[in-house]
């Protein structure tokens, strides 16, 4: 392994509540906008939160028959769309044939939500083991014609972090030339809101959906569910080089660790995710006063702030007075599986456009979550590196450090 | 704790808990491994109950215990907390050709500075559990587990090895099947290389278009490697 190859992000793909084309969703986020609004798709008025950030139509990728993707189910749709446009988006679209190009998607409950999705339109599959067995992430590779490996991974909403990180790995070993990184979630539905919500994990501030997500502000009381997709072209540096490709940024860290506490709780030592980061900032090579921009997992759940500030401040030390950290998910809802994979999207913003995207509701900050916050509107700086944190239900703490590619 | 699991995570932690006592690893620490689980279909029967019940009782029927337990992550999310594991864990796969998604997932997180070694925990029912509209199996079903412990290869090393090659070098040589290995050939694989006094024939399959997995034990002709670890395999039944 070549350590000082590099892997570069040279193409981005997404479907989020702010728009589905980076710049608008950069735009968006930049600007301190809200995706989130009452749910109008589904009837909720049973449901203890009725708020969500949703995605409208999903555009039809260019290489498909309009009426063949409308049939397709919605989180299909979500991943058929980012993986293409990333494609594209890199100028990897006409030479995808000619190299070994793989696919690591982020994909929490692929078959549970397709099910739900495929009853709700009046299907069976679920009753039936001979209907649709393909996975997603393969139907990718068979759509788009690609010849590497394809894998699923699943880390709640850890996922993305996790697909970058293998991704990123597989190109370092060789494995592939191109990679498809990324994480897709369509978890809006009834199922889902009533999962999440009978655990209590929900904003039930259902009067003012642009409000209800409010990450480390006194008067947070959960999260707001999302739906979002996410995906990138990895390559070696020294490919993109080549050829000249646009470049967002370098993967140049990960780390990941596991609570070993509770399936959805975090836990209260704080120990394994500051693991996490750690690791994720040595293997990048940085040090924690180096960091431009922290986006944080930070939910906006009561106990997850507390227990990630608890985490910030340990691995920054003095540096926690003066390293931005905001939580977009105040805008974007949090996307569950899809949640880390937008984050990278928001870091990629930041990056592009030196700017830090803000905390918007972050009215009144918790004395719990002392941090060097960016409420409300965007701060100006340069942003060179920038840290995602994205823990998950399974304990999983993962922490992806992105660079500018040099 | 497993109150509320789905049946392939309990069948997934007593495989992993059965390996585990294996003298081969009787000296290993597991704090810092990583786990990655596979489940084929997970939560497929209680998704039917679940739904018919939102039906009957509305938002309120949904227990709250079925998205953590039923989500591709609560089988390596179980493990990890059962055997206090605090390297990575995640789900893998989900479907069909789960098995070779975990081994690729798994194997590479042993590359360089990485955990010491990795629980690889595939599992399935078989044949496949259909549910009625009560969320109950139409016929007679039974959930298989495996669990290998990978962990680095090491000079000497004679038991099983896994070897993950990306380009077929092992050109020439036939493959144990189309495809990727299913839980039931991983398992007939494993006991294979386990009873037989020479070393058998190394079980070969694909991965993509090009690349290679090989299970084999002892001294192979090797194809090249880029990542090696070798299985502990075990194998446990339950009755559903």
């Amino acid at each position: 392994v070549k350590r000082s190859t590099g892997v570069w992000i040279t193409g981005v793909g997404a479907v989020t509540p702010l728009g589905h084309r980076y710049q608008a969703i950069a735009d968006n986020l930049l600007a301190g906008r809200s995706g989130i609004c009452k749910v109008t798709s589904f009837d909720v008025a049973q449901h203890p939160s009725q708020v969500a950030a949703q995605i409208d139509a999903i555009p039809c990728p260019s290489n498909w028959n309009e009426d063949d993707f409308r049939r397709l189910l919605r989180l299909e749709q979500v991943t058929h769309w980012c993986c293409t446009q990333a494609l594209r988006d890199a100028g990897r679209w006409g030479d995808r044939h000619n190299v070994r190009f793989g696919v690591v998607l982020g994909l929490g409950a692929e078959w549970l939500t397709l099910w739900d999705a495929d009853v709700k339109r009046g299907g069976q599959r679920i009753f039936s083991p001979q209907e649709q067995t393909e996975p997603l992430a393969r139907a990718v590779c068979r759509r788009l014609e690609l010849s590497g490996p394809a894998v699923s991974v699943a880390a709640a909403c850890a996922s993305g972090n996790y697909a970058l990180s293998l991704a990123r790995r597989w190109l370092e070993l060789g494995w592939v030339d191109v990679c498809l990184a990324g994480a897709c979630d369509a978890g809006v539905s009834p199922m889902g809101m009533a999962g999440f919500g009978n655990l209590r994990a929900l904003s039930r501030r259902n009067d003012a959906p642009q409000a209800a997500s409010r990450p480390f502000d006194r008067g947070r009381d959960g999260f707001v569910i999302g739906e979002a997709g996410a995906v990138f072209v990895l390559e070696r540096a020294e490919a993109a080089r080549a050829r000249s490709a646009h470049v967002y940024a370098e993967v140049a860290g990960c780390g990941a660790s596991s609570d070993a506490h509770n399936m959805v709780i975090p836990s209260p030592d704080p120990e394994p995710a500051i693991m996490a980061m750690r690791r994720a900032l040595a293997d990048a090579r940085v040090e924690p006063g180096a960091v431009d921009y922290i986006n944080a997992h930070a939910t906006s759940t009561p106990v997850g702030d507390i227990a990630e500030t608890n985490v910030l401040r340990a691995v920054l030390g003095d540096a926690v007075r003066t390293v931005p950290v905001s939580s977009t998910k105040s805008m974007t809802g949090h996307c569950l599986t899809a949640a880390a994979a937008i984050e990278v999207l928001a870091c990629l913003a930041a990056m592009e456009r030196s700017a830090v995207p803000p905390t918007v509701n972050l009215d009144d900050p918790d004395p719990e979550c002392t941090l060097c916050h960016v409420p409300h509107q965007a701060r100006s700086q340069p942003v060179r590196v920038a840290v995602s944190n994205s823990f998950g239900f399974g304990g999983s703490n993962t922490c992806l450090v992105l660079k500018a590619a040099s | 704790l497993l109150k509320h699991a789905d049946e392939q995570t309990v069948v997934g932690l007593a495989a992993v808990l059965h390996a585990a006592q294996h003298e081969r690893l009787a000296d290993e620490d597991f704090t810092l491994w990583g786990v990655v689980a596979a489940p084929c279909f997970l939560g497929r029967a209680t998704l039917v109950s679940a739904m018919a019940r939102f039906d009957e009782e509305g938002a309120w029927g949904l227990s709250p215990h079925f998205i953590p337990h039923r989500s591709q992550h609560a089988v390596s999310g179980t493990i990890s907390q059962v055997l206090k594991i605090h390297g990575p864990n995640f789900g893998s796969g989900g479907g069909p050709g789960g098995v070779t998604e975990a081994l690729l997932a798994g194997a590479v997180l042993l590359e360089g500075d990485r955990p010491p070694g990795v629980w690889v925990v595939v599992s399935t029912w078989e044949p496949e559990l259909i549910p009625d509209a009560q969320g109950e199996p139409t016929g007679p079903t039974t959930c298989h587990a495996i669990a290998l412990a990978l962990v680095p290869s090491r000079s000497g090393w004679q038991g099983p090895r896994l070897r993950v090659a990306p380009r077929m070098d092992g050109a020439g040589r036939s493959l144990t099947a189309d495809g990727g290995p299913s839980v039931a050939a991983l398992a007939a694989v494993l006991t294979a290389l386990a009873a037989t006094e020479r070393p058998p024939t190394p079980a070969l399959w694909r991965w993509d278009a090009s690349g290679l997995l090989e299970i084999s034990r002892g001294a192979a002709p090797p194809i090249r490697a880029e990542q090696t670890g070798q299985p502990t395999p075990t194998a446990l039944e339950a009755k559903r």
